[in-house]
């Protein structure tokens, strides 16, 4: 589907524009080479999807349009077979003027497909994109999101035999993002393959078979997508360290233990007023791992209620999430008088590796917060986990392996 | 080469240009209507010098000059549009692997249906001022392709060279304003010092100017040798064309 050929690219960094010219004439050096990948060589087969990850700057753009043919590599080779439709170009060429409808004709066939598959797909396209009679307007009209909505399903529908996808599909709103994702599983389970770039790690190793890691151009892994995903956390990390140096890290501009207003929205029937983690030892938001912390949640509720559930979710520094769960799950209702104020304390052991972690809280009806949201608070709290209570371990969870001798001579 | 597409860029360009405009399309034949008839009546009719040797009569001087400057424009707007035309669709080019003079020929096309139109609109006036038609006007389809691939090739190198030069744009500019008084289009060729005469055989411009004079003024049939002169050297430029676009393709995509 797609070799890419230990393919390398430099690109030549002129200080002024005219200094190409000069530099013909002259026959004197007068560009910096900046190496943007070298030596990328990978295979992508029929039904496969290889997730790309490294950051920012590490060469995944460049390698993304060598691949889509947009820019020539200095060395190497990249072969392909079958028409190629990268996700990175959504709605480039779109005549504002025009009306979707006209558009739809002129961006299939930037993508490549002839009049005659613009015609057969020309309806399909339209009811994927869920635009209705509103097709018919210019698409200065549109939103960014219906314009997204359209360019995502002209693409799809282009019937490629690879996709390459750029970053999270930011498409629109969560119903057609994840109308989006089913697509382009249901295109890998047809065989498509898909070249898949991202900084989405979950996404990554949701997607991927396999995933190389990118730094400074040069793939520094190259494996399943778990490992590729934590040696790229570990790029970061490093990365991180010197970071601190010169800047708080982002956590810590987050609310601690206050009410956060910006980030809370609800009907406030019943709202959280107040939240706080104490570690029942450190007696603070600071513990080590394994400790057991209390989370205390302020609640008061504006009229009778029953079965309210309170629900958290911690997450990671990377907005990972790490461990959610709720009151419904638990099996323990919540009930309020009229204006009855409730302190509820979930206790449980942080078992969690070392790092700085933030809790998002929310109270809404039964077991989902879609129907009947009462209030929710993102990164309502954050505790940092520091060192470790009982024997020391690798990585973000604690398990309690019992460890015996099964055999022996 | 990928004619759908092609298609599709040519009708952009009139969209872009007439899309939101309550007379629509009807400007790309108004504009040149006027112009047409300023040219003829006022520099023609009112205050025209006569020309010799033509069965044209009174107009003779602004179907003159008009047969000159249509072609003209079309063969410099294609010229000085081509030369940004890299820039200009950097947008799609930076996205989508299209091949860098596909993206450029539509231009010449535009730029060719422009003239068919102004020109039919020209054969439309001398019919109502009694001029009389030449069988030549057949060869015009020829004509109008031969100069406009020149134009086109012309124009490419332009925009090749704009990728490592910017001031190639104003250049352009400045050149093909230099070449329009050096073509006798304004004036007539015998009218001239020798010197300008005989450099007009190395003059691209005059190869094809001097045929829609012999179709419009003189009512003649291009000459074949002519013809071919000029088919022959839109050819070879072409080709120049295509050499500096394959060693230069590298670069032109790490620019934009």
């Amino acid at each position: 589907m797609i070799t890419v050929d230990h393919v390398s690219k430099h690109y030549r960094i002129y200080r002024r524009h005219s200094d190409r010219l000069r530099e013909l004439v002259f026959r004197r050096k007068l560009h910096d080479d900046k190496l943007a990948v070298q030596n990328i060589d990978f295979k992508l087969e029929a039904g496969q999807v290889l997730g790309v990850i490294g950051r920012n700057g590490a060469g995944k753009s460049t390698l993304l349009k060598l691949v889509m043919g947009v820019i020539l590599p200095d060395q190497g080779s990249v072969k392909l077979s079958g028409r190629v439709t990268g996700l990175l170009e959504l709605g480039t060429g779109f005549n504002s003027e025009l009306s979707g409808y006209d558009n739809i004709a002129f961006n299939a066939a930037l993508l490549g497909m002839t009049p005659a598959e613009v015609e057969r797909q020309r309806e399909a396209i339209i009811d994927f994109s869920e635009l209705g009679d509103v097709i018919h307007h210019p698409v200065r009209t549109y939103s960014s999101g219906m314009t997204m909505r359209l360019a995502f399903s002209i693409a799809i529908h282009a019937n490629p035999s690879c996709l390459v996808v750029d970053e999270a599909l930011s498409v629109g709103d969560a119903h057609f993002q994840q109308k989006c994702m089913q697509r382009i599983k249901e295109f890998r389970a047809a065989g498509g393959a898909i070249l898949f770039v991202s900084h989405d790690m979950n996404a990554v190793k949701v997607l991927c078979d396999r995933a190389i890691v990118l730094e400074e151009g040069v793939t520094v892994f190259s494996g399943s997508p778990d490992e590729a995903v934590n040696y790229y956390y570990r790029l970061i990390a490093d990365m991180d360290k010197d970071a601190l140096l010169l800047q708080p890290p982002p956590v810590a501009s987050a609310p601690k233990n206050s009410f956060a207003k910006a980030n809370s929205y609800g009907t406030g029937i019943v709202s959280i007023q107040g939240a706080r983690v104490v570690g029942q030892k450190s007696g603070s938001q600071v513990f080590s791992s394994g400790e057991v912390a209390d989370f205390v949640f302020d609640m008061v509720a504006t009229q009778a209620m029953q079965s309210v559930t309170l629900g958290i979710m911690i997450r990671d520094r990377l907005g990972q999430d790490i461990y959610g769960t709720n009151t419904y799950f638990l099996g323990h209702p919540l009930t309020f008088a009229a204006g009855e104020q409730i302190s509820f304390v979930m206790r449980m052991a942080v078992n969690l590796g070392p790092g700085l972690y933030t809790v998002t809280a929310a109270l809404h009806d039964k077991d989902n917060h879609l129907t009947d949201c009462y209030h929710w608070c993102d990164n309502l709290l954050d505790f940092e986990v520091a060192g470790y209570a009982g024997p020391h371990f690798d990585g973000l969870c604690r398990l309690e392996p019992s460890l015996h001798v099964a055999g022996g001579r | 080469m990928n004619f759908a597409l092609l298609w599709h860029f040519v009708r952009q360009d009139f969209a872009d240009r007439y899309s939101g405009v309550a007379l629509g399309r009807g400007w790309l034949l108004l504009t040149p209507m006027l112009q047409i008839l300023i040219f003829v009546i006022i520099f023609g009719g009112l205050i025209g010098p006569r020309l010799p040797g033509t069965q044209t009569g009174t107009y003779g001087y602004g179907i003159y000059l008009v047969s000159g400057i249509l072609p003209w424009t079309a063969f410099a707007s294609t010229i000085s549009r081509m030369t940004t035309v890299f820039y200009d669709k950097r947008a799609i080019l930076s996205k989508i692997p299209l091949s860098l003079s596909l993206v450029a020929v539509h231009i010449a096309v535009v730029e060719g249906i422009t003239l068919v139109c102004t020109l039919g609109l020209f054969t439309l006036l001398s019919l109502v001022l009694s001029v009389p038609l030449s069988a030549g006007l057949l060869a015009l389809p020829l004509l109008i392709v031969c100069q406009q691939l020149m134009a086109f090739s012309l124009g490419l190198i332009g925009a090749i060279l704009m990728v490592f030069l910017r001031d190639v744009r104003e250049i352009v500019g400045v050149v093909t304003m230099l070449w329009f008084w050096m073509v006798p289009i304004v004036y007539t060729i015998d009218s001239v010092p020798h010197f300008m005469q005989a450099m007009q055989t190395f003059n691209p411009a005059w190869w094809f100017v001097r045929e829609y004079h012999q179709i419009f003024v003189y009512g003649n049939v291009p000459d074949m040798g002519h013809v071919l002169l000029l088919l022959g050297g839109s050819v070879l430029m072409a080709g120049v064309m295509m050499w500096l676009l394959s060693h230069s393709e590298h670069q032109i995509r790490d620019a934009i």
